[in-house]
């Protein structure tokens, strides 16, 4: 007891110290608004409309999955928004000149020179879509088994899987979590590749703004970055109000890790990231802003490793439960995040995932059908220790 | 930072609770009973819940699928009065297995199958309509069970009763329900032999995968999800603006009431009669000065108490006084608490499934 007493003291100063050094580091100058609003002479400066459409554009293209009208033409039009399709129901949409397939696997950090890694990338999920179609569609109304695609049950739901028990669905709504909005985030938005590129840092320091608009190059980019996650917030000055239910993909996910008890503070660390990041930028303290941005890309990519490791966890329980609908679903979103782990740790991350995915397709067997519970678990565990928590916590 | 902070603090409480464990000598690992037994326990849910509960729901979905059969072959009223008398007793009888199903009965979804409400009445007229249907399917789940079958005996039965091929589709459509329901039923319960009784009741440890734990959260989770929200907070509009008319158990019969008082009673007497208060009171667990066991039995008959206040109809209660429906709901809500977190916390047992995210 004695030893805990001092080990106590210890580290009780060890926490003061902590704290006042932290508290040096705080710039005092720093004016952070309390929501996320900025303006330059009496005009708002946030802008981030083309990430708000992309994330629509998303919704429809996902939930299309499951519209055995569709062709593989017509959600590949969703995917390009290619012209003079009009694939949308939303005119709007139809009307925008973005598409999600030319932001997929295309930041600056990961892709400007890997042109070929990323069109691999694209064609996966080219192919998720086409094997929907080909696959998936003509089985319709066939019960699936070890090897044939058809319906599987899911409690009162229904799943379509695939030959190895893989909703295409999942994998391309899951994987583009990563492949568009946590990628475009954090691998380009607050990368100095774009914050500071050509003469955007000196420009934004003298308060040079873009032609015809109000905020400067660097703002801009800033705030594409908290579109990709807000963008479909109800109230986008105050966005945790409506966490988790404003969008089906990083917004979503984020909301439901922020729901576990062990990771509580994620999105309020985000939120207060963004804002102070931003306000860093008005004040042209640059090494704040790539602070706030290293804090963001590390919350994002945990809320990502978390849901990999809690999906897989969660399939391996429905597995040793028999509930194979249960488990295919969980292990289809899996897939999708294990997939998305790519984006966060550039080439290293790109062979870890590729190899956790050769174990989930697991080929040599029936895939999902007799894939071994224990691998799950082994892929989960090291998924948590790479991004520093507990497979316990993750898993609840 | 507040990682930061936490670190620290984590490892604090680890040393501090590491040397209380040594001091103390005890461990953790769960309720150290030599006095309780636990395999006797379980042998009794098996032979004398479980086990009678299938047998009852076999022998009345058998009686329920000749009477379709013979109704399909010879359209009487007479016949028809049967059949009807002999779903409703069917469906009762169903009310006492849907809280402990496991094993092979998740394998084929039956609880899904057999009382998936509200029942999919386009789809089933569809089905009937075009005379080809495969009700293995899971997208055919919600054309199926009990809730379709309440549809046809008791929504336009008029039809049933009429001549021409229409008609006889439509009885051959109730013939193959009832025998579908059968055949799952049997086959769930044939699950459960002598060997596989033994083998559940020895599985008697305290893990996840052990026999009570699974047991009682299937319990719980029965409870939670399909008696407190199925049957009444849904169509109360517990969980929605507005409550849900359409969303009650026996929609067109009306019989919503004494089904939930079945399903209650079930799980009334799984707790008082069949172990788990003797458990609880072995263990001496008490809440606020009074034996938990005795509060979970209060609480049973607080709600019964409530549902003296509702009409049989769910359907129809909803509409004319949702009052009485909520002050039922909140009455089954405190039980939750107490099963969930009062006596799973007593029992250390750790809940197995969440809230599904709904995608």
């Amino acid at each position: 007891m004695k030893t805990s007493l001092y080990l106590f003291a210890g580290l009780f100063l060890l926490f003061f110290a902590t704290s006042c050094e932290d508290d040096d580091d705080i710039t005092p100058s720093l004016d952070v608004p309390t929501t996320y609003a900025f303006s330059r002479d009496g005009a708002s400066t946030v802008s981030f409309s083309g990430q708000s459409e992309r994330i629509a554009m998303a919704e429809e293209l996902v939930s299309s999955f499951t519209d055995f009208s569709q062709t593989t033409e017509s959600l590949n039009n969703m995917f390009t928004n290619a012209e003079g399709t009009n694939p949308f129901t939303d005119a709007e949409l139809n009307a925008s000149t973005k598409s999600i397939r030319s932001k997929v696997a295309a930041s600056s950090e990961l892709f400007a020179a890997n042109s070929v890694l990323s069109a691999e990338i694209k064609e996966d999920f080219d192919g998720w879509i086409s094997a929907q179609v080909n696959e998936v569609f003509p089985a319709q109304s066939e019960v699936a088994e070890a090897g044939t695609p058809g319906q599987i049950a899911d409690g009162s739901s229904v799943r379509y899987v695939n030959a190895w028990g893989l909703e295409y669905n999942q994998a391309f709504a899951k994987s583009l979590i990563g492949g568009l909005m946590y990628d475009q985030i954090a691998n380009h938005y607050l990368s100095p590749l774009q914050l500071d590129s050509g003469t955007r840092r000196t420009d934004n320091t003298a308060g040079i703004v873009e032609t015809d608009e109000s905020y400067t190059a660097m703002e801009h980019r800033w705030d594409e970055a908290y579109g990709y996650l807000f963008g479909a917030s109800e109230d986008e000055t105050g966005p945790l109000t409506d966490l988790g239910s404003a969008d089906n993909f990083l917004n979503k996910y984020l909301g439901r890790v922020n729901d576990d008890e062990d990771f509580s503070d994620t999105a309020a660390n985000i939120e207060a990231a963004f804002r102070r990041g931003r306000a860093a930028i008005v004040a042209a303290d640059y090494t704040e802003r790539d602070a706030q941005a290293s804090i963001i890309k590390d919350e994002l990519s945990k809320v990502i490793r978390v849901r990999a490791a809690y999906y897989l966890m969660q399939g391996k329980a429905a597995l040793e439960d028999s509930n194979m609908g249960g488990a295919f679903h969980d292990l289809s979103e899996g897939y999708g995040f294990v997939y998305s782990l790519r984006f966060i740790d550039g080439t290293a991350g790109e062979d870890i995932a590729e190899s956790y995915l050769t174990t989930l397709r697991n080929a040599d067997g029936n895939g999902f059908w007799d894939i071994d519970p224990a691998a799950l678990e082994t892929i989960a565990s090291e998924i948590a220790s790479s991004g520093g928590f507990s497979l316990e916590a993750a898993a609840n | 930072m507040q990682r930061l902070l936490l670190l620290p603090i984590a490892i604090l409480f680890l040393t501090i609770a590491a040397c209380d464990s040594n001091n103390g000598g005890t461990d953790d690992d769960g309720p150290m009973l030599p006095s309780f037994d636990r395999q006797a326990m379980l042998t009794g849910w098996a032979n004398d819940v479980i086990v009678p509960a299938y047998d009852e729901a076999g022998a009345t979905t058998e009686q329920l699928t000749t009477s379709a059969f013979d109704f399909a072959a010879a359209p009487t009223a007479e016949a028809f009065d049967a059949l009807r008398a002999d779903y409703q007793a069917a469906y009762l009888a169903w009310q006492s297995v849907s809280p402990l199903l496991m094993g092979r009965a998740e394998e084929i979804n039956l609880r899904f199958r057999a009382n998936t409400y509200p029942t999919d009445t386009e789809l089933i007229e569809q089905n009937i309509a075009a005379d080809d249907y495969n009700l293995d399917l899971p997208s055919q789940t919600v054309a199926q069970g009990f809730p379709a079958l309440d549809y046809l005996l008791y929504a336009n039965s008029g039809l049933l009763l009429e001549t021409g091929p229409a008609a006889s589709a439509r009885r051959e459509y109730v013939a193959a329900l009832t025998s579908t329901l059968r055949d799952l039923i049997a086959n769930a319960a044939s699950e459960w032999t002598d060997a596989y009784v033994a083998s559940y009741g020895q599985n008697d440890g305290n893990s996840a995968t052990a026999s009570v734990d699974r047991t009682v959260n299937d319990y719980i989770f029965h409870y939670e999800k399909f008696l407190r929200a199925g049957k009444v907070g849904i169509p109360a509009g517990v969980f929605s603006d507005m409550p849900l008319a359409d969303r009650a158990e026996a929609l067109y019969s009306g019989n919503s009431k004494t089904l939930f008082l079945a399903s209650l009673s079930a799980s009334e007497t799984f707790f008082n009669d069949n172990g788990l208060a003797d458990y609880l009171d072995a263990l001496n667990v008490t809440r606020d000065g009074e034996l938990l066991s005795a509060k979970i039995a209060d609480q049973f008959l607080a709600i019964r108490s409530a549902s003296a206040s509702v009409s049989e109809s769910f359907s129809d209660q909803v509409e004319s006084d949702n009052v009485a429906m909520l002050t039922l709901y909140d009455e089954m809500q405190r039980l939750v608490v107490l099963l969930k977190v009062d006596m799973l916390q007593a029992l250390s047992i750790n809940v197995d499934y969440v809230d599904a995210d709904g995608d």
